[in-house]
């Protein structure tokens, strides 16, 4: 079993580079999808800006905190853009009837799938996301030790794993539903809460936000525990585990739902 | 002009095939609408009026911007973008009918659907959810929806030149993104553009952006003041009210734009390049 996840994650990485190169293919369109990815962000500053330049805190947070907020939010996507980016287009695939092609080959179709498309964003996102963080820490007090650096790595690599459940279980949804590209947005959407502190939300967005679309647990959790925010609970520092739970959990929904798949044969 | 409508109806019959996806995009715009009312209350929580805006003045804008943003500005890039990407765009160019208004057509099959899915539902959900519906006069509410269907317009135009450099970088995907967030942030759909620090505002108001949403959700609040720019041109030196300045200025930006949406489109058309794919 181990032989065969060390195999597997081979592959990964093998697939991985094979997209990675027909993308540096297309520079043009690789430097205006991280120029368009650094505008979005730079929107989303921009938007905090202009707020911040009328008040001084929203509930308590500093320009600076939300900005560091911001930083651990897009730091937590590059992993998921360019390793598991193929997730976000298993409905693309069910509609074009092009998911045949990976269930029928003699490897574990999760792993085709996910590895089938990288996204050149992510070379934005982990510079961006660096200076983001960087600059939110410079200008408050948060006592770096080993362990919150180890944190921080963590939630670089596992807090993209949230991207990628999320996106798995909306492949779920399209292959029993065939067309619900609509679930696109709405993730889109609902990663956008992330963004902001998980304490200005209803108690039901709240709770979206840690377990069925834990979008929560890739930045807006994380940044309060850094930050020292109170209502915090110590099982907080435990989001990267939590983040592998829920794609692992994902992975198998998908799994579940492929023996329903029916081809659209287009 | 049947053959053109042909491409408004199959988007709308695309549209309503099916209906779990038709249902689920409902919900795109009340996603956005309780993230952003949520923002602003607690930027409003212990403040009074923030660059005129009280309150529930601001969640009001918020719900209109959004449903603005959701079901009613006419987009063609994700079009231009998909076609481009499969090798489509040169099946469309031997028809023989306009590229881009075949692609404004289709899209506004699409708009036309989105309008009454996405577009009202965020309206009356997000109206419910702020608790308020402020008395707004008949000829106010014809305005804005007369202002909305420029601002679609004009939306069109400025996308269709920005989104055909697709045909150059060879992919929409930047692009898309640098304009949605563009759009987003100078049209006022984000934060009204009274928010913005002076010198910044006095730019953008001289950019078509705020006649896209801006100014029709200003005279939906029934705001009597000018729009900035060619608005505040026309309510000055031609003494004309708010309400026909906002639609001239919106009409002398669409007589800019448009021919030089066509003019750029069809210079970068000659860069379409497909690979085979």
């Amino acid at each position: 079993m181990l032989r065969s996840a060390v195999e597997e994650i081979g592959l990964l990485f093998f697939l991985n580079r094979l997209v990675v190169r027909q993308h540096l293919r297309l520079v043009a369109d690789w430097w205006t999808a991280v120029v368009g990815m650094i505008i979005e962000q730079g929107t989303a500053i921009a938007f905090l800006g202009v707020i911040f330049y009328r008040i001084e805190a929203i509930q308590g947070w500093s320009l600076r905190e939300m900005i560091f907020l911001l930083g651990l939010f897009v730091l937590s996507k590059p992993v998921y853009r360019v390793f598991f980016q193929g997730a976000a287009y298993v409905s693309e695939m069910v509609l074009s009837g092009n998911l045949d092609q990976f269930l029928v080959r003699p490897r574990n179709p999760l792993v085709l799938i996910v590895t089938s498309a990288t996204n050149p964003v992510a070379t934005g996102d982990l510079v961006l996301g660096a200076v983001l963080v960087s600059y939110g820490a410079a200008g408050v007090d948060i006592e770096w030790s080993v362990w919150r650096v180890l944190f921080l790595l963590s939630l670089v690599v596992f807090g993209s794993m949230v991207y990628v459940g999320a996106l798995l279980l909306k492949g779920a949804v399209c292959v029993l539903a065939v067309r619900v590209e609509a679930l696109n947005t709405l993730l889109q959407q609902f990663q956008q809460y992330a963004k902001y502190p998980i304490s200005i939300y209803h108690p039901l967005v709240k709770v979206g936000l840690v377990t069925l679309l834990p979008y929560g647990l890739a930045a807006s959790v994380p940044a309060a525990v850094f930050l020292g925010k109170g209502g915090v609970a110590w099982y907080a520092w435990l989001a990267p585990l939590f983040c592998l739970i829920y794609v692992l959990l994902a992975g198998a929904v998908l799994q579940w739902s492929l023996r329903f798949y029916k081809s659209t044969g287009s | 002009m049947n053959h053109y409508l042909a491409y408004s109806a199959v988007a709308i019959k695309e549209g309503i095939a099916f209906r779990v996806n038709l249902f689920t995009s409902m919900f795109g715009g009340l996603f956005q609408l309780v993230l952003l009312t949520s923002v602003w209350r607690a930027v409003y929580l212990g403040q009074g009026d923030l660059a005129g805006y009280d309150e529930s003045e601001m969640l009001f804008y918020v719900v209109v911007a959004t449903a603005m943003g959701v079901g009613g500005l006419l987009s063609v890039g994700p079009i231009i973008g998909r076609r481009n990407d499969t090798g489509d765009i040169v099946i469309d160019m031997a028809r023989p009918v306009s590229v881009p208004w075949s692609y404004f057509f289709s899209t506004l099959g699409v708009y036309a659907l989105r309008f009454w899915i996405k577009g009202i539902p965020t309206l009356i959900i997000g109206l419910i959810l702020i608790g308020r519906v402020p008395p707004v006069s008949l000829h106010r509410l014809a305005a804005f929806l007369l202002l909305l269907a420029g601002g679609s317009f004009l939306h069109f135009c400025l996308n269709l030149g920005v989104a055909s450099f697709a045909f150059r970088t060879r992919s929409a995907y930047g692009i898309n993104i640098l304009w949605t967030a563009a759009t987003a942030f100078f049209a006022g759909l984000l934060v009204p553009i009274a928010f913005y620090p002076e010198a910044l505002r006095q730019v953008v108001e001289w950019t078509p952006f705020p006649s896209v949403a801006y100014a029709p959700i200003r005279v939906l609040m029934g705001d009597e003041a000018a729009t900035g720019g060619f608005g505040a041109l026309y309510s000055g030196v031609l003494r004309f009210p708010s309400v026909p300045a906002a639609v001239l200025e919106q009409i002398t930006w669409i007589l800019i734009a448009l021919p030089l949406a066509f003019r750029v489109y069809r210079w970068n058309e000659k860069s379409v390049e497909i690979q085979g794919g």
